[in-house]
């Protein structure tokens, strides 16, 4: 896929016809919103459903002009939109709970809730998360797939460079140079993503 | 970096644990800017791979998901990763023996490890296996790797249908050529029990010969247990763009529903899309639950006016191929195609012109009889002229789409079949050199409709869903003198076989009512549709659909008879039911609603009026779009509120709107844009615009006989205000040849006891009493008294109206005894009948005036011929013939006075009207 600047997105995004914007938007800022809703308590459909609307939601407003960029950031106005979109979805599965069970014995929906105070932080943390995760499909598009494959050996599986050098057929040197490489560019897209928002 | 820097893996050791790098290393980094600054960035590289390995638990999936693609699969090379979806990868790769080119498709990890669902993927794989179609993508071999299980197929590359068409700029021939090519494959697969589940163009690749090729047949099977959770979980955009091709019964969930009729229904929505480049429901930017709602519940929007509202093609759209998309898109698998086979052979008819089977769902009515009939004093003035919209309208494409839906029994698939071998026999038995070019449809509908009885004697099912077959196809041509006998013949049978009281002999006993009501029947008519009510009211309950369309037609035709009260009251029960069990955006309500619009405008309650007919507008335009059928109906009655000569000003160029929109969308020769302009010149007419009137009448009355033939009952219909026209300006001969020929063609057409001759009679008569062939004129409105008097009774408004008539002949002829009782009654008549229009009533108190003022009882008369005048004035504007006549008659009145009694003070009187009639005749020339 065709990396695209959360900038670039956005200002694309204006355009009611171009797909392929509104494909990266979902893309990039779904997940984060989705696993966040998870951790604040919701099943894996409801927590979809909470994205899915966050980002019309953000869509329609954005048009609307109500977003600017210059004035905060991305990430921010985004958590506004969701945490709002969290609470109502659990008001509505509150009431599809009260229906069901016969009395609040403590384990109710909302006492396993999280405490909203610490959404801010969970979300920041999603968010981190969804950088990374989204700087690094990037670099794996970018570079050969010997390259990531050493990096991957080495970060994800904890191989020794000599047994992933002996694995991929290359040299030792050339494990370390693959390692430093994705991490120098992995720095440079987190930070300019981070720039972004 | 000089040559003495340490080499790269000493630096990364040395951020790990400076202590264990070697004493050399330790001293040259501390030295060292460039390394330095290489440790930071090493340094920082730690940090996130710290960060990324620690989330590698939570990220899970995610993380899996950057696993680069396996190298070798078995006996596969991959070559690259082609797509990903929500279960599964999909990898290019080459296989060794025997070589070729294949996609691999593998389950997803996190997939992978459910026990049912390797179950249910093998038991796929095996039924996959068995479709060999040029337009299924083939299964090769399948197996388990270390990634999961997998299967290999043929590698397609291609376009989708959309962009093939596009880039090829095909025409609508090759279009559904194309189309139908698909239809074969997914019809071949459901023959051998695979139903895809998951059409969309995503999964159909047209290769570059032209063949579409299917992909992902079945896998949307492997999610039984959560067909909609896992296609709307799918990716990223891919959310909604799925959604957009599910059934009702799919977005729903329902999988217990899900059969091949799911399938026609999503095939539907890529036909919908090849041919107007746009989507039935606009689900792009909604919540799933919103776009569940749509697809659910809203009225599915024309592929016509969705192709216009794109600028496209709209006009090849309209008819057959609307009916068929819009066909496999009801949201009732019932009423749908009842397999892929039986819509392409629908588009296969329609390429070879010949009749599609399915049933166009709106068939448009017209405007109604009492609106285009010319209830009018044609004079040296003009007469009363019926005000414009004082027809109702009964636009029962709604209740023809409602019928289709529910009509079970009758959509038996044998039976269908029956139909549609005995329909291609009758059209094949058509010899066009034989029968001469000219063979249309209605010959060989009569052709079928003789055949019937003989063909299916011992297939009495088969008769009677050919019967309604046949009925509706006259009632959509509006042939309802054909289309009579047909429901009658039909609801015999019907209750023979399924009983009185069955839904299928109710709806043929409202269908023959229907006929009959068109065909000038109105008692026999009335009495049917009261006795199907109260039958429907009782078998079905007041909220369902049969009862409520009988119920809406009965208050049409009691308005139409002249009861506007019981009118209203009906009327306003059934857009209540319609309310409830349709909801209040439902086309049927809204039309309901329209309608009681229409008539609480006419019955003087204008503000609730108006509050009806902008909101049915509204909602129509909002749900339907602004170019749809109902917006465009809507917008026409919305004009019809106008009273007033500057309000009717106000809304001409409305209404030329309304034409040029109507010519646009539905075609300049169908019957919904000949009925605007029908109303047109009726606008036209009222607001003295004559020689315009003439001429778009004119216009009219040729689109007619072109389209349809001199004996079709609307170009008959159209004569009628064309002749008064030509009266009004000043043609007269032409006028009473028109008039000669349409009454001749009543005769003929609609029989002579028909109400409608009746209705020409009376017209001729004030035609020739304008004329001053009063002899012939009297004898005439004589005759047609009595036709009134007989089918409608002693003090009906038309035996009143004619009386009125005969009285006005006899006073010309100075038959003044005669002439005052009747024109006395004809007035106590109308006054009494509570839906008389104020026009028809003022004019028959300026009648009687005048009668009293020819017999000297000027005192009684003048009363009488001011307050005529007045009202008169109040809704035409002074420059209108018929003010212009009353005028002259009140100046009249006043000289005759003044000469019998020169002290009164009439000649000042007489002066003022004088002039008054001056300067109107002044602004009329």
């Amino acid at each position: 896929m065709e990396w695209l600047t959360t900038t670039t997105v956005l200002d694309r995004l204006h355009d009611a016809n171009d797909h392929s914007a509104w494909s990266s938007f979902v893309e990039r800022f779904r997940a984060p919103i989705t696993t966040f809703s998870q951790k604040q308590g919701l099943n894996l459909a409801d927590a979809e459903d909470v994205a899915q609307e966050t980002l019309m939601a953000f869509l329609e407003s954005y048009r609307k002009k109500a977003y600017e960029r210059g004035r905060g950031r991305l990430s921010h106005y985004l958590f506004g939109i969701a945490h709002n979109k969290i609470l109502l979805a659990r008001r509505k599965i509150a009431g599809r709970e009260i229906q069901v069970s016969t009395g609040d014995d403590g384990t109710s929906f909302w006492s396993a809730v999280p405490d909203p105070t610490q959404a801010q932080e969970a979300w920041e943390r999603e968010w981190r998360q969804a950088t990374l995760v989204q700087s690094l499909e990037q670099v794996r598009q970018e570079v050969s797939s010997q390259t990531y494959e050493a990096f991957r050996m080495v970060v994800f599986e904890h191989l020794v460079p000599a047994m992933v050098a002996e694995r991929l057929g290359i040299s030792r040197n050339a494990v370390f140079i693959a390692k430093h490489r994705v991490g120098a560019r992995l720095r440079d897209l987190c930070a300019a993503f981070n720039e972004e928002q | 970096m000089s040559p003495a820097c340490p080499e790269l893996e000493q630096l990364d050791a040395y951020v790990t644990d400076p202590s264990m790098s070697a004493a050399p290393v330790r001293e040259h980094v501390a030295g060292c800017a460039d390394c330095q600054a290489r440790l930071a960035e090493l340094s920082e590289n730690q940090v996130l791979f710290a960060e990324l390995s620690d989330s590698a638990s939570l990220l899970g999936a995610r993380l899996s998901v950057l696993k680069p693609p396996p190298r070798q699969m078995g006996a596969f090379d991959i070559v690259r990763e082609v797509g990903r979806g929500g279960m599964g990868v999909v990898y290019e790769a080459q296989q060794k023996q025997p070589q070729r080119r294949v996609a691999l498709k593998v389950l997803r990890g996190d997939y992978a490890s459910s026990d049912e669902r390797i179950r249910l993927f093998n038991r796929e794989v095996r039924v996959l296996a068995r479709l060999r179609h040029a337009g299924i993508t083939s299964i090769f071999e399948s197996g388990v790797s270390t990634e999961g299980p997998f299967y290999a197929m043929e590698f397609v590359e291609g376009l989708s249908l959309s962009d093939y068409a596009k880039q090829h700029d095909l025409s609508l021939r090759q279009r559904l050529d194309l189309y139908l090519k698909l239809c074969a494959a997914i019809s071949y697969a459901h023959q051998h029990g695979v139903i895809h589940r998951d059409l969309k163009p995503g999964n159909v690749l047209v290769e570059e010969g032209g063949v579409p090729k299917v992909l992902d047949f079945g896998l949307a099977r492997i999610t039984d247990s959560d067909a909609t959770g896992v296609s709307l979980a799918m990716d990223g955009g891919r959310i909604v763009g799925t959604l957009a091709y599910m059934s009702p019964e799919q977005t729903r969930g329902v999988t217990d529903e899900i059969d091949v009729r799911s399938d026609v229904y999503s095939l539907g929505v890529i036909l919908f899309e090849l041919l107007t480049g746009a989507l039935p429901y606009d689900v792009s930017r909604t919540s799933v639950p919103m776009a569940v709602r749509s697809i659910c519940e809203s009225p599915t929007r024309r592929p016509s006016s969705a192709a216009a509202a794109r600028q496209g093609d709209a006009r090849s759209l309209q008819g057959d191929l609307d009916t068929i998309i819009l066909k496999s898109l009801e949201k009732l698998p019932e009423s749908r195609y009842q397999s892929v086979a039986a819509m392409a052979e629908d588009i296969e008819r329609y390429l070879a012109n010949q009749t599609i089977v399915a049933r166009p769902p709106n068939a448009i009515y017209q405007f109604k009889k009492f609106a285009q009939r010319n209830r009018v004093l044609v004079g040296g003035i003009a007469g009363v002229i019926v005000a414009l919209g004082l027809g109702i309208v009964a636009t029962t494409w709604q209740a023809h789409r409602a019928r289709l839906a529910e009509r079970t029994a009758l959509a038996e698939a044998s039976i269908s079949a029956e139909i549609s071998r005995f329909l291609t026999t009758m059209f094949g038995s058509v010899n066009p050199v034989a029968d001469g070019h000219d063979v249309r449809v209605v010959e060989i509908l009569k052709r079928a409709a003789t055949d019937i009885e003989k063909s299916f004697a011992d297939q009495p099912r088969v008769a009677i869903a050919l019967r309604d077959a046949i009925g509706r196809a006259y009632q959509s041509l509006t042939l309802y003198l054909e289309a009579e006998p047909q429901f009658q013949a039909g609801w015999e049978l019907a209750r023979n076989q399924y009983g009185d009281a069955s839904r299928q002999a109710l709806q043929f006993q409202y269908n023959l009512a229907e006929a009959m009501a068109h065909n000038g029947k109105t008692d026999p008519a009335l009495k049917s549709l009261n006795s199907t009510l109260e039958a429907q009211k009782r078998q079905f309950g007041v909220d369902d659909a049969d009862t409520l369309t009988t119920m809406h037609f009965l208050a049409v035709v009691k308005v139409e008879q002249g009861n506007l009260e019981a009118g209203e009251l009906l009327l306003r029960e059934a857009l209540a039911g319609r309310t409830r069990s349709l909801g209040p955006q439902h086309e049927r309500t809204l039309d309901s609603m329209a309608n009681l619009g229409i008539l609480l405008n006419r019955r003087g309650k204008n503000t609730e009026a108006a509050e009806l007919l902008h909101r049915a507008h509204d909602t129509a335009t909002r749900t339907f779009g602004p170019e749809s059928t109902q917006a465009i109906v809507f917008a026409s009655y919305v004009a019809t509120l106008a009273n007033t000569p500057e309000e009717l000003a106000a809304i001409e160029p409305i209404y030329r709107d309304i034409v040029d929109r109507g010519s646009r969308v539905f075609g300049p020769e169908h019957s919904q844009t000949l009925a605007f302009l029908g109303s047109l010149a009726q606008l036209l007419e009222l607001r003295c615009e004559f020689v315009e009137a003439e001429a778009v009448a004119r216009d009219l009355y040729d689109r007619l006989k072109k389209s349809r033939g001199e004996r079709d009952p609307q170009t008959i219909n159209a004569m009628g205000p064309l002749a008064r026209l030509n009266g009004m300006n000043k043609k007269w001969k032409e006028a009473e040849e028109l008039m000669r020929r349409m009454l001749a063609l009543c005769r003929e057409v609609f029989g002579e006891a028909n109400s409608r001759t009746s209705d020409v009679m009376y017209d001729l008569a004030q035609l020739l009493k304008s004329r001053k062939k009063l002899p012939e004129a009297l004898q005439l409105s004589q005759e047609t008294l009595t036709r009134y008097i007989s089918s409608q009774g002693e003090s009906a408004v038309d035996t009143a109206l004619t009386r009125g008539l005969m009285a006005e002949t006899l006073r010309q002829l100075g038959r003044l005894d005669e002439a005052q009782p009747a024109a006395e009654r004809a007035l106590a008549d109308l006054r009494a009948a509570s839906s008389t229009d104020d026009l028809l009533t003022a004019w028959a108190e300026s009648n009687l005036g005048t009668c009293l003022r020819d017999q000297t009882h000027y005192p009684q008369a003048e009363p009488l011929m001011l307050h005529a005048h007045q009202r008169l004035m109040a809704r035409l504007g002074e420059c209108h013939p018929i003010c212009i006549e009353s005028n002259e008659r009140i100046c009249a009145l006043y000289r005759m006075w003044h000469a019998a009694d020169p002290t009164g003070g009439h000649k000042t009187q007489a002066a003022e009207f004088e002039a008054n009639h001056a300067n109107a005749k002044r602004r009329a020339d």
